[in-house]
């Protein structure tokens, strides 16, 4: 029986698996994971290409993405991929992660600046994978 | 059927080594565009391979496969999952299967591929399970349950290895898991396991699709299961983790627990639900408010006030974040405001 290795899942993959319908979370999960999974110096590869364009529908699941990358690049001390800079990864209007008000503050005060910075907050943890 | 302009395309690769999905796509179309179709008149649901280029384009480069594998070349076409014809569960985890043009041969019905001669490719086809039942038929080993999987792509010469991309479904994962009894009972032993998280909410609550990884606490045989995973793992091109046991450190309370399923070499147990209500309570990630919601409903709570009694009950009261709390009154605030 022949064998492989497993290859990992790089954020433009990310996207188009969500445009095809996957559960959003569950593909940026997956990113996350091969992400961690990877050596370091390997982890750019993950990145390097630009996101598809989406459809309307999915633009802010592109904007997170993109937010996605540049944190984990950050808390890795990689350079940013230029894409992720383009102003369409901006949103026009706030998007909580959390329904309801009651973490609506927490939100706004946790969230990591590269998801602050393009209009999402969802606290502290929305990469957290447990 | 029409023929495309013949053209001149690189060679496929042999033995195993990477291409990337487009190569594949283009050796696999171009040397079909040369040879016309080859495979039966009367199977229904051949396509041309200008007609297959949508469908390549969509599996393949689209993403539902990640990266193609070129395997060892087979005398003749075999499954892609290395020719383990007589094994249907095999399968399930690829979603797309080699059909052989047919020629009828008696070669179609042996258990192993031979891998010491090269075919080069003839043609392919596509084919939906329901439109080749009597290529099918002659197939004992595939299953007619197996329908819902439209997809068959189909060529001749070659096997490919085809890389998942997607999440595994419980009938997969329950294949994986009897593939992992199965090692542990040639070792003589019989191993347990208790599902949690994602793994629970696809394969014991089905109120998902499909899962990415089997999140599970290894009560009996821990470093047993270990290998068995991994070897499964291997055989099937999964992530090394895609059953593992680090969700072990966030049981802070044993649940009650009750078999969910035994295969020979593993039992498989499942724990009360209000438990996972308040893993993913406490883990508070944005991903889990959809199965919050779920299972709140599932439970029949009505107030936030039954579903923090639950929380409370499994998670210590040290670890009750005011976040967590806020997180489940807001699951009730449309019932509450």
């Amino acid at each position: 029986m022949s064998t492989t290795e497993y290859r990992p899942q790089s954020a433009a993959e990310t996207l188009a698996r969500i445009v095809e319908g996957v559960d959003p979370w569950r593909a940026i999960g997956q990113f996350v994971d091969d992400w961690r999974r990877m050596p370091v110096a390997q982890r750019p590869l993950l990145c390097e290409a630009p996101l598809p364009s989406p459809p309307a529908e999915h633009a802010r699941w592109a904007a997170l993405l993109a937010a996605a990358v540049e944190w984990l690049c950050a808390q890795d001390g990689l350079s940013f991929p230029d894409w992720t800079s383009r102003s369409e990864y901006r949103l026009a209007e706030p998007w909580f992660l959390y329904p309801g008000w009651r973490l609506r503050a927490w939100q706004l005060f946790e969230t990591p600046a590269p998801f602050r910075m393009r209009n999402i907050f969802g606290g502290d943890r929305i990469l957290a994978r447990v | 059927m029409r023929r495309a302009a013949a053209r001149r395309v690189p060679p496929l690769p042999h033995k195993r080594q990477l291409v990337s999905p487009r190569a594949l796509v283009e050796s696999v179309l171009g040397e079909r565009a040369d040879n016309q179709v080859d495979g039966p008149s009367d199977e229904p649901g051949l396509s041309h391979a200008e007609h297959l280029r949508p469908l390549f384009e969509k599996q393949i480069l689209g993403g539902t496969y990640r990266e193609v594998l070129a395997y060892e070349p087979c005398h003749a076409m075999s499954l892609p999952v290395g020719g383990q014809l007589m094994d249907s569960d095999r399968l399930v985890p690829y979603g797309a299967v080699a059909v052989v043009p047919v020629r009828r041969a008696p070669v179609y019905m042996r258990a192993k591929p031979t891998t010491n001669r090269q075919v080069t490719i003839r043609g392919i086809c596509s084919a939906h399970w329901g439109s080749s039942r009597r290529l099918h038929r002659r197939h004992e080993h595939v299953s007619q349950s197996r329908s819902s999987r439209l997809t068959t792509l189909a060529w001749a010469g070659q096997s490919w290895w085809f890389r998942r991309l997607q999440p595994m479904h419980h009938d997969e994962i329950e294949g994986y898991l009897r593939e992992v009894g199965r090692h542990l009972h040639a070792e003589g032993l019989t191993g347990e396991i208790l599902i949690v998280v994602g793994a629970y909410m696809t394969l014991v609550l089905r109120k998902r699709d499909a899962t990415k990884d089997v999140d599970a606490y290894f009560a009996r045989h821990p470093e047993a299961i270990r290998r068995a995973a991994a070897r499964v793992a291997k055989d099937n091109g999964l992530p090394d983790d895609w059953l593992n046991d680090a969700v072990k450190g966030f049981l802070y309370v044993q649940p009650q627990n009750r078999p969910w399923m035994e295969f020979p070499g593993l039992r498989v147990y499942a724990p009360d639900p209000a438990y996972i209500f308040a893993m993913k309570a406490f883990a508070g990630r944005p991903a889990d408010v959809s199965d919050l919601l779920t299972l709140s409903a599932e439970l029949g709570f009505t107030s936030a006030e039954d579903a923090l009694a639950i929380v409370k009950r499994y998670v210590p009261d040290r670890l009750l974040t005011p976040r967590v709390q806020y997180l489940v009154e807001d699951l009730f605030a449309d019932e509450h405001n």
